[in-house]
């Protein structure tokens, strides 16, 4: 008796979970994955032009045969874009999968609150995925394809996650550090830049910088490359060092960058840099017998140069009123006074002054002669 | 005198009137001068060579019925009698009866045809002992105590089964023994009640009081050295009369992943091939569980790349992701039963048609996916790394409950699932003793044994 009760209940139980399982199984073949969104001005004012990179799977894998859709549908909401956009597939759109936002640069240089918003809040795109600045616009850089990219859209994901390429030109925003940016006291976003170049191939060694909502200031690649010198640590790079008449270029095996926000009463405030750099020569243009001395050399000569181009980097950020490095938020957090704080800073920041100290190290002649 | 004599004269009468019928009852009379005995015995379980060395020819030489008669009442092995049922019992088991002037005495003549001692087959190592435990009781416990050689180790001797008598033996290490354990052995296999008892894991069946259990609480092993080793531990081994297999009880889960050669191997190395046991078990129970998860229910786990890889290889797939597991599944069932049971000579025959069909051709008409094939194999031979037979069954099994679950409700159905067994695991018992006993837990016992033991 005991046993059969049981055996009901079960039945019951098992009943109930298949009519929990109705709404949410769906096979990985009726979905279509969304790899990129690509969002663009519309035609008419304050209208989104959307275009989502699906990535159609193969049937035949051993086969390199890149098969992708691209769908565009302008409205002025990007939810209601995308909800249009359903019923031009026969598959349910998935975003799950989707790694990367490109704005277009119209969007950019106007305001991006309003697509980071939506990223951010939408239940089933990732917060993890990298954001980006499309050149000239955002369905041109969907568009490129390259030849060497077996799954749609993966040549985007490999160079914004550094799990391809190791470009040091490349500094991946993800959506979450993008929000937290833009209503972070003290710190400004910035994003990458990516250029199409023509059908098959793409650029990203630029930064934008942003005043919390629109472009205000693009760096070159030279001086993204210093910005990610000063953003992360071990950047894979390399860097000139002149002697005279000669070229030599290092490879930094590791660097390290610090800084401190000194103010004493009696003088101005400044930052202090400090940038640490072990070294292997890479480049020599003379026939100049590399001993350790010079590489002594090398490195002294390479150390001012560097330190000479990142105080020009860091005037410049300090003109353009932006602050993409955190200094406010970090000056906040260590005279934090409950209220005045980052009045302070903003009085104090343009009078800031720099001083870059730059060690290069070359450890290696790169070759035993 | 002769009122004893009478009761002789009924007693085996009631014996020959109970075995008639029997065509293989001996019923001899054995005369000389100085007087006479009756014999009777049942030749198909006797030794003939053992009743004319050790019962008749003494008889004949000796010339004197009464010398004769305590001879064969003080023989080892003997036993007077003056029960009917008692006779008639060990009449059945091999006894001779030797009856004189109103005694009866039973001769133990057993002829035990057993196979000799063979290799172990389901629990092969590469380096240790390989004799298996036979199906004679006396030469199991012949290889057991060759193999323990103190005086601690007891051993006790009962009959299971009303019909088969099979002889059971008990055996432990009176020294180490968790006595609480012996006494509610013992008091379950007196309260048995059957007829016929024939295996080892019968017995494990009717001794575990869990209906519905679904993990083998005790180990069923052939191999005379895992009994040892357990006795050692201070656990009770069970040898039956009639079966290659001993019982090992009380065993916790982690026992089940032990094999003998552990101990036998480099300390990594033996370190090395537990975790990967534990990982093949983790692989066959989750493997189609989580493919199912991934592919219907939660794509945004794996990696891109990987999720355009199932959705390629699915797309010629007609059917739902758990249909396709689970067809896959009993097929690969099917296949491993079918290797067991068909002759030797057409096994491999089967498999490879089966091989071919499940692997290419399944693939190639487009009604299962690739990476499905790859996972189904993966299973199939993870599932076998499990070194005691019953465990790995039931691991077969449990693995549908993770199918179910994550058919119903994706990845936090095989959460779920996990969750429950683990509880469900924690809950055991194995003769008192806590079943989902892990292995830290192991060294620290060791440790206080180690304490008392210095005391």
């Amino acid at each position: 008796m005991r046993s059969l009760r049981g055996g009901i209940i079960g039945i019951i139980l098992l009943l109930v979970c298949t009519v929990l399982a109705g709404c949410n199984f769906k096979d990985i073949d009726r979905r279509i994955f969304v790899v990129a969104i690509g969002i663009d001005p519309g035609k008419e004012e304050g209208v989104f032009k959307v275009s989502l990179k699906l990535a159609i799977p193969q049937g035949d894998v051993t086969k390199i045969d890149e098969k992708m859709l691209i769908l565009t549908e302008e409205s002025e909401s990007i939810s209601e874009a995308l909800r249009r956009m359903k019923s031009k597939v026969e598959k349910e759109l998935d975003y799950v999968h989707c790694k990367t936002i490109i704005l277009g640069e119209r969007i950019a240089a106007k305001d991006i609150r309003h697509v980071t918003d939506w990223a951010v809040r939408r239940r089933d795109i990732q917060s993890i995925l990298n954001f980006a600045v499309g050149r000239p616009g955002a369905l041109e850089v969907l568009q490129v394809k390259p030849p060497s990219e077996r799954i749609p859209s993966n040549s985007l994901i490999l160079a914004m996650s550094g799990q391809g390429t190791e470009s040091p030109f490349i500094s991946s925003v993800y959506s979450y550090q993008l929000m937290r940016n833009i209503y972070e006291n003290g710190i400004d976003p910035i994003l990458p830049i990516i250029e199409a170049q023509g059908k098959e191939q793409f650029l990203i060694d630029k930064i934008a910088l942003l005043d919390k909502s629109k472009i205000k200031l693009v760096f070159s690649p030279n001086e993204t490359r210093l910005f990610n010198l000063l953003s992360r640590s071990n950047l894979r790079t390399n860097f000139p060092a002149h002697i005279g008449s000669g070229m030599y270029q290092y490879y930094t095996e590791s660097s390290s960058s610090s800084y401190r926000i000194v103010t004493n009463r009696d003088e101005e405030p400044y930052i202090r840099y400090t940038i640490k750099i072990r070294a292997i020569l890479e480049e020599n243009s003379t026939e100049e017998m590399i001993t350790h001395h010079m590489l002594k050399k090398i490195g002294k000569a390479g150390a001012a140069e560097l330190g000479g181009a990142v105080k020009a980097l860091l005037v410049k950020i300090r003109d353009s009123g932006m602050d993409p490095l955190g200094w406010g938020l970090h000056y906040g957090a260590r005279h934090w006074n409950n209220g005045t704080e980052m009045a302070e800073w903003g009085r104090l920041y343009p009078r800031l002054n720099f001083q870059v100290n730059a060690q290069v190290e070359v450890k290696y002649s790169g070759m035993i002669k | 005198m002769s009122e004893q004599q009478h009761t002789q004269a009924v007693l085996l009468e009631w014996i020959r009137s109970q075995l008639s019928g029997f065509g293989d009852l001996e019923d001899k009379v054995l005369t000389i001068p100085a007087g006479q005995v009756s014999l009777l015995y049942i030749k198909s379980v006797t030794d003939g060579q053992a009743i004319s060395r050790n019962i008749i020819a003494p008889f004949y030489e000796m010339g004197h019925p009464a010398a004769y008669y305590s001879y064969v009442a003080d023989y080892p092995g003997s036993e007077e009698v003056t029960d009917g049922q008692r006779a008639l019992d060990l009449l059945l088991s091999g006894y001779a009866c030797i009856g004189r002037e109103g005694k009866l005495c039973c001769f133990d003549v057993l002829r035990a045809e057993a196979s000799s001692i063979k290799e172990t087959i389901t629990e092969s190592i590469s380096q240790g002992p390989s004799d298996a435990l036979g199906e004679s009781l006396a030469v199991n416990l012949n290889l057991v105590r060759r193999r323990y050689l103190s005086s601690a180790l007891k051993m006790e001797f009962t009959v299971i089964g009303n019909v088969s008598k099979t002889k059971v033996a008990i055996l432990y290490d009176e020294s180490r023994v968790n006595h609480q354990v012996l006494a509610e052995l013992k008091e379950k296999l007196d309260s048995l009640k059957l007829d016929i008892l024939q295996a080892a894991g019968e017995l494990e069946k009717y001794i575990s009081s869990d209906k519905l259990r679904i993990f083998p609480k005790t180990i069923v092993t052939e191999r005379p050295d895992r009994v040892v080793f357990n006795l050692a531990e201070g656990k009770v081994a069970v040898l039956l009369d009639t079966t290659g297999y001993a019982i090992v009880l009380p065993s916790i889960f982690n026992d089940f992943f032990t094999a003998m050669d552990d101990k036998i191997h480099l300390p990594f190395v033996g370190r090395f091939l537990k975790l990967l046991r534990i990982l093949g078990v983790a692989m066959t129970l989750w493997l189609p569980a989580l493919y199912i998860a991934f592919t219907s229910y939660n794509p945004e786990i794996v990696r891109v790349q990987i999720a355009l890889l199932i959705g390629g290889s699915r797309a010629t797939v007609p059917y739902p992701s758990f249909v396709e597991v689970i067809l896959m599944m009993i097929m690969m069932e099917f296949l491993t039963e079918a290797s067991l049971r068909l002759p030797r000579a057409i096994g491999p025959t089967a498999t490879t048609v089966g091989g071919l069909i499940l692997g290419q051709a399944a693939t190639a008409a487009g009604l299962i996916g690739n990476i499905m094939i790859i996972l189904v194999s993966v299973v199939a031979i993870s599932n076998f790394l499990v070194p005691l037979n019953m465990m790995s069954f039931s691991i077969r099994v449990l693995k549908y409950f993770f199918v179910i679950a994550a058919a119903v409700l994706g990845l936090v159905g095989v959460v779920i699932c996990l969750v429950g067994f683990t509880l469900y695991l924690c809950s055991q018992r194995s003769f008192g003793q806590p079943y989902f006993r892990m292995f830290a837990l192991d060294v620290l016992g060791a440790d206080q044994r180690k304490k008392s033991g210095g005391q």
